[in-house]
Order: structure tokens, then C-alpha cells, then sequence
């Protein structure tokens, strides 16, 4: 048997993106494979069919030579195949053991009930290798980030499982976390098993694997030899492109400073001090959890700032919530569109209008022909395709639903747009769309920052990137010094413990 | 007298798949529930179908008509309240005794709205500011609300001798009661808050999206706390009415049919997840609940027979919910 596991041909379309285009995928036993790609390359796409959690819409799937064309979550595990994904499945109320051996739970002989002195001891042995420190009896609840992973993690090890996928696994681990399950996987591979390992970090790959296989746009673009390869040859096929051709935004000259950010402190941000350029685009770049979704949230309201100044052409302003920042002229367009942009089951025109109904007032009521005209206006200017405007939201395709948000805040003529992840999950024509609004909103003076964690976005679209790490800012990069992916994430990963 | 009221069960089953086949728009069944009831009940009795028994059905679905209104609001915004009737039964017992005591009608009429603003008020500052479930809160006040209507006159009825309150309870204007003129004014002002105010459509969204109303700049505490308001106010005013028509204040009053105002509300297509619904669907889910009351008091069917039906009509209205996609999951 020459490989324990082959993917041919798979594709996969979501309504509007190829996800994944035609791709193969070999793995030999006691073989440790890197997938590497950006943001919405269809690494993590891959690996949920592979996992039996979405089906291919075509290709086929051998695993120890016999083939499948699709299964589910269950029968992957019986075919030996064990994903930890990034969106971690624990139960918060039940204990390590019990998240452990969740199903498989051991039981006394005669009456049935579950043998806990048995359990305790076997979840005492995996955890053990894993290296979680804790007692069995502990509540999930009670432990890190990175415990709930290494918990996920243990109960895929305590099943008989020959291919081991890792999504990110180390994105919330620490550094003794990290290291102490990087032996795990070098012990698998000696035991030959196989492990499909998805990271971000580079130097990981280079560490831990054997062979790296490149995804690029839902393509398989680069196989390459781990000893024989590069970093930048990597990135090469990672990025594979000249940045400018997506990126249709030039550098321009930008005004005075406008918002000035001050020690803005609150939970997940400490002592964050930035400005904000009439103009200009700013990029807040960090690692998931890195607290910049906190940092924002705080600025624009919607979260406690527990101490800080937020100052506005030199004068200091109080915002302490949404609303207060609406008034200052300060919006955020969230990056969950349909949990924290859109109300889904509203109209197109209901949710433009959802910021400034108190705009369109005329005394008691709603003033519903200028309703129509300031809706018909943003549709046409952000070329929204929508068969009319009384057509609910969640009708219309993930581009178009971003820009109703967008003009619901654009509605209320912003001085400060913060945008979070603009461009998540929508395709390639709708972010070229994206960018040049937001090139124009730039051009009208409007300061913009923008949150993404795509990196060759962020670093196409800034001016200044302001680079987060454990809550706090690690660096600031100005474009004129030009930017690279090794500063930007060694700036990243700068202050984590 | 058992064969009649197989026949409506059964009429009420067909009913059930035409609803089925029209979820899309829930006022056209509501109406078509409407009609066939009327017609089962016109066939069954020879009262049924007159003006008097009309304006009786009027009457008598005005104070859990007025009430749903309230409950309306709160429902789309997701909450629930069960505390109405308690409430309803504290605003008629405190214009019974203010009026005993001497009080002018513009004093007790104030003393109601008053009641509602407090009552509603404290169940509003409950659920957003000590962050309790809607359900639980209300639960709760509607037990201490009920054990103060009962404190205040160590559980004694007050009669109502009261020229006005005669008037407002069983007069008429124009040959229509008042009651019913009541309930018209007050759907119609509803209609118009949900339908055309700045404020309704923040209650749609709240209601629809919490999380997405609040980053939109909407004040989600402040909506929730006037739903809730509103609410109590309603309930405060069915109170009015309700000791208006029997002419007395009672502690009692309303127990038992906690229930029946949210069962009309859900039957008029108000999602339990909030966001959805009309205020004219509540008016024909009350107006269902009264046809169908009245239909089997008429028919002499027996009070224990009844309370079979209302309870399979609360089942098939939550069913109906689910239906249209905002069901228990």
C-alpha cells in the first residue's frame, strides 16, 4: 500500500465560489503533509470532506484502497480518520473525561452505568500524552483555549485513527503547548500513522513536515519536497500573483490627523495608541484572538472601554456606545454580515435604512417616499443587484448582502469607516467591487482602518498597518517602508507568551 | 351535544391543512379559519349568525383584544409576558377602590395608565437591566402583582356603581358598543406605530436581529424596556375595561386565562423567535378564539369540553409557528 490515502478530483461550489477546483491529494503512511494557503484557499474546505462533514460535489475519495464518494462524520472515524477542526465541538458542562470518551463512555458489567473509576483512569493515561494537567473530573469549562484544543485533541487520539488532520491547531496553544504536541506527531509518525497538517505559520511546516501541498483559489497549485523548498517559493504559489492586479488602489496623499486612538484599554485590548489620517486607510492586522476585534468594538461602542481617550480633530469624545459613536461619525461594519450586519427576514430597504430611521422622520412617522429615494440612491451608487427593493436580505448573494450593510452605515455619511474582514467569504468580482468603494470613500477624505486577516489584502490596501498581538500594538508599518509577511507576523506573534 | 363538538374538532383538523398549504400568508388563512368557523357555527346554531351575537363576540373579545395588542409588542421583540392579566386584575381593582374612596373618573383613569407604566415599567427594568429571561420575569411579577391586587383589599371584590364606567363597559356610540370602538381606536393606532413610526421598525429589528439592531446605533435596552411598558399599559387598560363591564374590581380576575391572550397572539402569526408577524393577524387570532368560545357556549358545549379545545387550538397555533420556521428546534 502506497498510499493510506488518495483524493481525486474534487470539487466543491457554494453558491457563488468554486470552493474547491479539481483537486488531488496524496498521503503515504507515516507521512506528516503541510496544506498550506490564504484565507478561503479550501484548505479547511478539503478537510471537512475529507472529515465526512460536508460532501464533495464530485471526486473520489480512497482511503487504504477501498473508495468512497462520500460519507459521513461517523464513518470517516471508522475508516480511521480523525480531523480536528478549527471550531472546536466541547461540551462546557461536562468534565475532561467526559468530553474525552464522549459516546464511547465505559460501562459497569451488570447494571450498566457508566464506570467512572475506569474512565477517570484511561482519560488520565491520553491526557497524560497529550499534556493536559488537570484532573479528569475538571469541567471543560474551567480550562484555556488551548486545553479545549488539546481535550479535541485527545479524544481523536483515543480512537483508532491512522490519519490525523490538524486545522490551525496551534493558533491558541502556547509555546510549551505547541512544542509538547509537535512530539506528539513526530511519536505517530513513528507508530506510522499519517497526519494532514493546515497552518499559517510557516516555520511550523518547515519544523514538523515532510511535504507541502500549496491551495491557491480552491486549486491545488504547488506540491513540494519540505527539505528541498523554501519559504519564499511557498509563498510564491501561496500568493501567485502580482497583488496590484486584485488590489486596485493606489497610494495617495493623505490629509492631517483626524481620530486620534488613546491607551484605549478594555477587555482583550490594553493601552492601544494609533491615529487615523483624513483619507487614509489603515490596516489592523493580528493573529485570531490577537484582540482586535476588541480593540475596534471598544472604539466604535459596542464594547466597555474601561480607560482611554478617543479624540476627533484634537477634541476628545465620549463614546460609550454605538449610538454615541454613530453621532461622531464613526461606523463599524461588522464581520459576521448575517448575524451582526443584516436582519435577515427584513427588506433590502428595511435594513439600509435600519441606522437612520430617526433621519427620515416627519414628525410621528416615517417619511416613506424619501425613505425610497435615499434607498434607491445607495442601490444604484453600490450598484446593489437586488430585484427590488422590498426583497428580503438573506435573498441575495454574500457581495450584494455586503454592500446593503455597507450603505446602511454609508447612509449616514461617515467621517470613520471601520471594517471588519470587508471581504470574508464573498467572491473575487464583489472584493474588487469592495475595494474600489473603498478607494472612493478615501478620496472623500473618509479615514478608514480596516481589519482582515488576509494578509496580501492588508497589506495591498494600507497605508499604515498597525500590528496587534495579545491585545496590545506590536508595531506600526508605514507603506512607504514597504511591508513583508515575516515583519508583519513576527510583529504578530511579538507578545505572546 | 358530544357529536357537535366532534364535528367542529374535525372541521378545525381540515382547517389544519389548508393552513399548511397558505403559511406564506398568514392573514388569508386567519380569515379563511375566520369563515369556516362562522359557518360551522351558522349551520350548528340559528343565534349564531346575527348582529346581536356579533357585537356579543365584540364585547367579549375586547379585553383580551386590547391586551394582545400589548402582548404583540413584547412578542416581537422575542419576550414574553405572562404578567398581563395579573396586572389587568391590579388596574381594576385600584379603579374600583379609588372610586369607592371618592376619586373623580379622570383621577382613576390616570391611576390605570399610572399602573400600567409602573407594572410594565418594573417588568422592563427587570429583563434588561438584572438581564432576566422575559419568560421567568414575567412568571414571576405576574405571581407578585396578583398577591398585591390581593393585599390591597385583603382579597374583597369592590363594586363599581359608576355612571362613566357603565358608559365605557356596556354603553354605546353610533349602536356599536363601546368596547368594540375601543379596540378598533386601539388597533388602529397600533397598525400605525408598527407599520409607519420609526419605533416599529425598531421593534421589527430588534426583534429580528438584537446584535444587528445594537451595532446599527438602535438603543436595544430602550425598545425592549418600552415593549414592555407598552405591554403593562395594555394590560393596565383591558384591567379598565374588564372591572368597567362587570362593574366590579376583582383580585381575581382573569385567573386561569393567563394563557389565552398568547394563544391568540401566536394563532395570529406573531413568531415566538421574535421579528415577525402582524398586528392585524393578532386581531384575527383574538377574534378566533371569541368566535370559537362563543360558538360552543352557544352549542351548549360544556365548559370541560371547551378548555379540550382551547388547549388542542394552542398546540395547532404553536404548530402553525413552527410551520412558518421559527419553531423549537
Amino acid at each position: 500500500m502506497e498510499h493510506i490515502l488518495q483524493m481525486h478530483d474534487i470539487v466543491k461550489n457554494y453558491p457563488g465560489v468554486t470552493a474547491l477546483d479539481h483537486v488531488d491529494l496524496e498521503l503515504k503512511p507515516g507521512e506528516v503533509l503541510a496544506l498550506v494557503g490564504e484565507n478561503g484557499a479550501g484548505k479547511s474546505t478539503l478537510m471537512k470532506i475529507l472529515g465526512g462533514a460536508e460532501t464533495a460535489d464530485s471526486g473520489l475519495i480512497v482511503i487504504k484502497e477501498n473508495s468512497y464518494t462520500q460519507y459521513s462524520p461517523k464513518s470517516a472515524i471508522d475508516y480511521g480518520v480523525g480531523v480536528i477542526y478549527q471550531e472546536l465541538n466541547y461540551l462546557n458542562d461536562l468534565t475532561i473525561a467526559e468530553n474525552i470518551f464522549l459516546g464511547r463512555l465505559p460501562r459497569k458489567r451488570l447494571i450498566r452505568t457508566v464506570d467512572y473509576k475506569e474512565l477517570n483512569r484511561c482519560s488520565k493515561v491520553l491526557q497524560q500524552k497529550v499534556g493536559i494537567h488537570k484532573e479528569p473530573t475538571t469541567e471543560v469549562r474551567a480550562l484555556s483555549v488551548g486545553e479545549k484544543q488539546l481535550v479535541e485533541i485527545a479524544r481523536i487520539f483515543s480512537q483508532d485513527i491512522s490519519i490525523l488532520i490538524f486545522d490551525e491547531p496551534t493558533s491558541a496553544l502556547t509555546d510549551t503547548e505547541t512544542e509538547n504536541l509537535f512530539k506528539l506527531i513526530r511519536e505517530c509518525k513513528a507508530e506510522g500513522k499519517s497526519v494532514i497538517y493546515i497552518s499559517h505559520r510557516l516555520e511550523e511546516v518547515f519544523e514538523i513536515s515532510d511535504r507541502v501541498q500549496v491551495l491557491r483559489d480552491g486549486k491545488s497549485v504547488a506540491v513540494l519536497q519540505t527539505a528541498s523548498t523554501d519559504k519564499k517559493e511557498i509563498v510564491h504559489h501561496m500568493v501567485g500573483r502580482e497583488i496590484k492586479d486584485l488590489y486596485p488602489i493606489s497610494s495617495r496623499p493623505t490629509g492631517d490627523i483626524y481620530l486620534e486612538v488613546r491607551n484605549l484599554t478594555a477587555e482583550k485590548a490594553r493601552n492601544v495608541t494609533f491615529d487615523l489620517h483624513k483619507g487614509e486607510i489603515v490596516g489592523l492586522f493580528g493573529l485570531m484572538g490577537s484582540g482586535r476585534t476588541s480593540i475596534v468594538k471598544a472604539l466604535f461602542g459596542a464594547i466597555k472601554a474601561t480607560s482611554g481617550e478617543i479624540l476627533i480633530e484634537g477634541k476628545p469624545v465620549q463614546i460609550t456606545s454605538p449610538e454615541s459613536a454613530l453621532r461622531n461619525g464613526i461606523v463599524y461594519i461588522p464581520s459576521e454580515r448575517k448575524t451582526e450586519g443584516l436582519v435577515l427576514s427584513h427588506t433590502v430597504k428595511e435594513n439600509i435604512t435600519l441606522a437612520s430611521l430617526d433621519r427620515i422622520k416627519k414628525g410621528l412617522f416615517l417619511n416613506r417616499r424619501k425613505e425610497s429615494e435615499l434607498v434607491n440612491l445607495w442601490v444604484d451608487k453600490l450598484n446593489i443587484r437586488t430585484p427590488s427593493i422590498d426583497k428580503e436580505v438573506k435573498e441575495l448573494s454574500g457581495g450584494n448582502q455586503q454592500k446593503v450593510v455597507l450603505s446602511k452605515y454609508l447612509t449616514l455619511n461617515p467621517r470613520v469607516i471601520i471594517m471588519n474582514e470587508p471581504t470574508r467569504g464573498i467572491d473575487v468580482g464583489a472584493k474588487v467591487e469592495i475595494y474600489k468603494i473603498i478607494e472612493q470613500l478615501c478620496d472623500q477624505g473618509i479615514c478608514v482602518l480596516i481589519i482582515s486577516s488576509e494578509l496580501p489584502e492588508v497589506m495591498a490596501l494600507s497605508d499604515r498597518i498597525v500590528v496587534i498581538s495579545n491585545g496590545e500594538v506590536s508595531g506600526i508599518c508605514e507603506r512607504a517602508d514597504g511591508y513583508t509577511q515575516e515583519t508583519l507576523l513576527e510583529y504578530a506573534i511579538a507578545r505572546m507568551e | 351535544m358530544k357529536d357537535k363538538a366532534m364535528q367542529v374538532g374535525r372541521m378545525s383538523l381540515d382547517s389544519v391543512k389548508k393552513f399548511r398549504f397558505s403559511v406564506v400568508n398568514t392573514q388569508v388563512t386567519l380569515v379563511l379559519a375566520l369563515v369556516i368557523l362562522g359557518v360551522v357555527f351558522s349551520t350548528l346554531s340559528p343565534v349564531f349568525f346575527s348582529v346581536r351575537n356579533f357585537l356579543n363576540v365584540g364585547i367579549s373579545s375586547s379585553i383580551l383584544g386590547i391586551m394582545a395588542t400589548g402582548l404583540t409588542v413584547a412578542m416581537l421583540l422575542g419576550g414574553l409576558d405572562i404578567s398581563q392579566y395579573s396586572v389587568a386584575a391590579f388596574a381594576g381593582l385600584l379603579t374600583a377602590v379609588l372610586l369607592k374612596a371618592g376619586s373623580s373618573i379622570p383621577v382613576a383613569l390616570l391611576a390605570v395608565l399610572a399602573c400600567g407604566v409602573v407594572l410594565g415599567g418594573i417588568n422592563g427594568l427587570i429583563i434588561t437591566r438584572m438581564r432576566i429571561n422575559p419568560i421567568i420575569t414575567t412568571l414571576g411579577t405576574s405571581l407578585i402583582f396578583r398577591s398585591l391586587a390581593f393585599i390591597m383589599t385583603s382579597g374583597r371584590y369592590i363594586a363599581i356603581d359608576n355612571e362613566v364606567m357603565n358608559y365605557i363597559g356596556r354603553g354605546y356610540f353610533l349602536g356599536v358598543p363601546n368596547a368594540i370602538w375601543f379596540m378598533i381606536f386601539v388597533y388602529a393606532i397600533f397598525y400605525y406605530m408598527l407599520k409607519y413610526t420609526a419605533f416599529g421598525r425598531k421593534i421589527y429589528a430588534v426583534g429580528g436581529n438584537a446584535d444587528a439592531s445594537f451595532l446599527s446605533g438602535i438603543n436595544v435596552k430602550k425598545i425592549r424596556f418600552q415593549a414592555f411598558m407598552i405591554s403593562g399599559i395594555m394590560a393596565a387598560l383591558a384591567g379598565l375595561m374588564m372591572s368597567a363591564q362587570v362593574s366590579a374590581g376583582m383580585p381575581t380576575a382573569g385567573e386561569g386565562a393567563e394563557l389565552d391572550v398568547i394563544v391568540a397572539v401566536i394563532l395570529g402569526g406573531i413568531s415566538l423567535s421574535g421579528g415577525k408577524g402582524k398586528i392585524l393577524g393578532t386581531l384575527l387570532g383574538v377574534l378566533i378564539l371569541a368566535v370559537l368560545k362563543n360558538g360552543l357556549t352557544l352549542l351548549s358545549v360544556q365548559a370541560f369540553y371547551q378548555m379540550l379545545i382551547r388547549g388542542l387550538v394552542l398546540i395547532l397555533a404553536v404548530f402553525l409557528d413552527t410551520l412558518r420556521g421559527g419553531g423549537y428546534r
